[in-house]
This record gives C-alpha cells, sequence and structure tokens, in this order.
C-alpha cells in the first residue's frame, strides 16, 4: 500500500462551491477544484497562448504552452520529476518528466503509482 | 424534513417494486436460445442472458445459482420460468427451489419436454399467463425508504468527477437522508480514493472492510502480471483526459456524496441495513450493474461522460452526463444533462435535485430511455475459468 495523502472533508469537496465557472466578471476556462491542486482541468479546448480563467475569479497570469483539450489537464505551478501531481485535493500519481505552468499534464508527464505489475 | 414517497408495488414479502417483469432464466448456456424465444414472444417479460451451467468452477456454479434466484426474487419480478435443458452441471431444481419466495416459479426442461419447439409454446403460455395476472397489480403510496439505489458509472472522462459524479452525490445523500439503501461498487476503479472512503467508514469494522476489498483487488490484479496501466483508466478514460487510476478513482468516488459508509458487501449482496454501502464489483459496467441489481436495487443510476447506453435485464437504469457534447451527440441515450454544472447555470445540489425528481418518476413508471430502447443487459462475474 502506497502512501497517501491526509484527506480533509471539511475542505476538499469541489462542490462546496455552488457553480464552476461563474466567478468575478470574468467567464473561467480552467477549473481548480481543490486549493491544494497542482493541475486544473480545461473548460473547453484551450489553443497555445491561451490565458487562463480561474473559477472563482481567482488571479493567474498563467498562459497555455500548448493545446490542452477539453476535460484535460493544466498545471498550475512548476512540477519536478517524481513529484506528486494533486487533483481533487489528493496524489493522482507522479510526474516522469519536467512540468512547467501551463503545459498539458497526461499520459506522458504523469504517472500512476497503483495497480502497476511492476 | 419531510418523508418522500413514489407510487409502487407492494409485494407479500414487505418489498416494493418499481416494475412488473416475468424473468425468463435459462439454466444453461444450452437452454438459452429457447428462454430467448419465449421471452421474445411476451411483453413484459425479462431474459436473464445466462450462458454457463456447465464446466465452470463450483464458486462460479454456486454463484451463479444463487444469483438468477435473487433475480427471480427481485422486486421487479412478479415470476421467473427457469429454462433448464436437463443434463447441465447446474442443479435447476435447486435453482427453482431458491427462487421460490416471491411470484410464481415454473420449470421446463428441454429434453423431458421434446425440444426447442414445445418448450417455447410451454414457456410462452406461462410468462404470458404471469404477465397477464401481474397487469391487474395497481400501484400505492410508498415511501422512498424502500428503495435501494445502485451508484455505478461508465464511459467516464473528465466530466464525470467535475459534474456528473458530485451531482449523484447530491443525489446519494438525498436518498440516505429519506432512509433508502444505496450502493457504491467497482472496486478496481477505487484504488487510489480509499483513504476518502476509510475516513467515512461508520465504524472501525467498516474500514477495515473497506480496505482490506481494494487491498485485495490490487493483490489478485498483481498476482496475474497484468498492469493497470491500458486498463483502468480505459482507452476511452484517457481520450476523455482521465490519466491514471488514482484520478479516475478520485471522481469516482463523488458518486456515494458525503455519506458514512454503513456496510460492505459481496457481489450481489444485499444490503442489511438503510444507509450508503459498498459492493465489490468489477469495473466492467455490465458486471457491476448485474451485482447491484442481484441486491435488490430497484433502479440503479450510471453517470457517463462519453456515453453508455446500457440498461439492465429487470432494474430501470438512469443514465446523466454532465459532457455537453455528448448530451447533443447521444442525448438519445441519456436521461439527465449535468452539464449545466460546467456551464454554470446551475449547482451540484439543483442537478442532485433533479436526479432524485427524476428517480421517484422511474420508480413510479416512467420509463428509461434504455428501457424504451429494449436494453437488458445481462452479465454476471465469473472468476474461474470454464472448461
Amino acid at each position: 500500500m502506497t502512501a497517501i495523502m491526509p484527506f480533509d472533508r471539511r475542505r476538499a469537496p469541489c462542490y462546496n462551491e455552488r457553480h464552476y465557472v461563474r466567478g468575478g466578471d470574468t467567464v473561467a476556462n480552467v477549473l481548480v477544484i481543490d486549493s491544494r491542486d497542482t493541475v486544473g482541468v480545461a473548460l473547453m479546448d484551450l489553443p497555445a497562448g491561451t490565458a487562463v480563467e480561474l473559477n472563482g475569479g481567482r488571479p493567474t497570469s498563467l498562459v497555455t504552452t500548448e493545446l490542452i483539450p477539453f476535460g484535460h489537464k493544466i498545471a498550475l505551478v512548476a512540477i519536478g520529476p517524481g513529484e506528486t501531481i494533486v487533483k481533487y485535493g489528493a496524489s493522482i500519481g507522479v510526474a516522469v518528466d519536467d512540468i512547467q505552468p501551463g503545459m498539458s499534464v497526461h499520459v506522458h508527464n504523469l504517472k500512476s503509482v497503483r495497480g502497476a505489475a511492476r | 424534513m419531510s418523508m418522500d414517497s413514489f407510487q409502487g408495488y407492494m409485494r407479500a414479502d414487505g418489498s416494493v417494486g418499481a416494475r412488473n417483469l416475468v424473468a425468463v432464466i435459462p439454466s444453461c448456456g444450452c437452454s438459452q436460445h429457447a428462454a430467448a424465444l419465449i421471452a421474445a414472444q411476451v411483453r413484459g417479460a425479462a431474459l436473464l442472458n445466462y450462458t454457463g451451467g456447465c464446466g465452470e468452477i463450483a464458486g462460479d456454479m454456486a454463484r451463479a445459482t444463487e444469483l438468477l434466484a435473487q433475480y427471480a426474487r427481485h422486486p421487479n419480478v412478479v415470476g421467473a420460468v427457469i429454462v433448464s435443458l436437463g443434463c447441465e452441471t447446474l442443479d435447476a431444481h435447486r435453482l427453482a427451489e431458491l427462487a421460490a419466495g416471491g411470484g410464481p416459479v415454473e420449470l421446463l426442461t428441454i429434453q423431458e419436454l421434446g425440444g426447442t419447439a414445445r418448450t417455447v409454446s410451454r414457456g410462452v403460455d406461462l410468462v404470458q399467463k404471469m404477465a397477464a395476472r401481474a397487469a391487474s397489480l395497481e400501484r400505492e403510496d410508498c415511501p422512498v425508504a424502500s428503495l435501494t439505489i445502485g451508484l455505478e458509472c461508465g464511459g467516464s472522462d473528465a466530466t464525470s468527477g467535475m459534474a456528473a459524479n458530485p451531482a449523484m452525490g447530491a443525489f446519494s445523500d438525498l436518498m440516505v437522508a429519506q432512509g433508502a439503501r444505496v450502493i457504491l461498487a467497482e472496486t478496481s476503479e477505487l484504488l487510489g480514493a480509499e483513504h476518502i472512503m476509510v475516513d467515512r467508514a461508520a465504524t472501525p469494522d467498516v474500514a477495515r472492510a473497506l480496505l482490506s476489498t481494494v487491498e485485495d483487488c490490487e493483490r489478485w490484479l498483481k498476482a496475474t502480471g497484468e498492469d493497470f496501466m491500458g486498463k483502468q483508466p480505459s482507452p476511452g478514460n484517457v481520450r476523455g483526459g482521465i490519466t491514471t487510476v488514482e484520478e479516475k478513482a478520485l471522481g469516482d468516488v463523488l458518486k456515494g456524496g458525503h455519506s458514512p459508509f454503513v456496510q460492505v458487501l459481496g457481489y450481489g449482496q444485499r444490503p442489511s441495513v438503510p444507509g450508503l454501502s459498498f459492493m465489490d464489483t468489477p469495473g466492467n459496467d455490465p458486471a457491476s450493474v448485474t451485482g447491484l441489481v442481484a441486491a435488490g436495487c430497484q433502479i440503479v443510476t450510471f453517470t457517463t461522460g462519453r456515453g453508455n447506453p446500457m440498461g439492465n435485464a429487470v432494474a430501470p437504469v438512469v443514465k446523466i452526463t454532465g459532457n455537453a457534447r455528448t448530451w447533443a451527440h447521444m442525448g438519445a441515450d441519456m436521461d439527465l444533462d449535468a452539464s449545466t454544472i460546467i456551464a454554470g447555470s446551475e449547482s451540484v445540489e439543483q442537478v442532485g435535485a433533479r436526479l432524485y425528481e427524476l428517480v421517484l418518476r422511474v420508480a413510479s413508471g416512467t420509463r428509461t430511455v434504455a428501457e424504451t430502447l429494449g436494453h437488458e443487459e445481462f452479465s454476471m462475474l465469473r472468476l474461474g475459468p470454464v472448461y
């Protein structure tokens, strides 16, 4: 059994926020489910060079460095190889490459630590 | 809080049905065709597409016998016709005994009756009579507490964890508050989220059972030499933006809302107490839903980002998508649109409340799209080889 992150049910559930998208005066194009997350989810196809607008109107200067398709993940911060990647406030695996803010995070740079035969 | 009700069929054993179906049950693969011909002739007949019965390990044979009998006694089922070949290993007489206790049960044996045509003729007559008797039954006010609801997801994408699953979680909490039984399932899809479930276990025993169920699943998987990558998440999940089994699990577990876990169930096991339970089922959707319905679920709710059309032989399956593209493109296979959560026009709680109202309507007789389209999936978990 791998180590698991402590889970705080009072903080974590993403659905305590009434609405995902409308926050502040802008319309979000990236959803951050939990405040501890190091990745967000694209709410629409985001071509390279798109300025990111986060849910809840949280300020950010993040810009996509490559296409992030709808539903796919974008790095919110720099993540080094071997570092845990966090979504839903919990580990979804480890980085296997250098990941810069604004990059796509998917099978090419994120690997599971569970259910592997080796 | 008010206690809500729906219009159901009160059964003699105290259970409440949402449908009046006659189960046609082949006791082996060799009698499956005759059973299918019988079921096709009568509206209100439900074929259980069982194809085992010979050359299976003892555990699978025992499970099949018990599970088929549970379907015969299901609250949505008013009677059963078992179709046996006559020489199979599965004991059809034992199956008929176990199936008794709900509605009438009849056993037809092809080798005794003299072939397929005579069996089908006799079977159609029996099923038609049972269906005709059921037509005179009337619906009555029944408490929501008499419902058992399955929580399932399939064809997941990133919208499942963002919209449809949390909405199902809000729905699940409403059901639990009414005293209903709600069952979360799919063990292999919870690797990486067990800490959340353990944190919500009602007792230390439940916590231990949850952990050992997930550990057994992972150990068994490793023993096969298989690797989850490429299977969990599935290729479709990956195209939808889900990368790892942990990520899928964290989105999956949202279906169970915030309620404590009160019981851990084996495949097809009926929950003995109200509240949220967990059932050890595979991630294979038809096999998981088949186990949930065996446990007495009158209705299964099913979230699907990419679009899964499936239903079940005896239980309505209500399908919810959080993906606006799937709702637009495959809406004919979907019952509820949860993409409004992502668009920002509805909250998770609002969609959960809509799902709750829809499920009560379905429990009261409204057909799901899967029922309208004739879906009757039935696929039993099998642990051993067929030899």
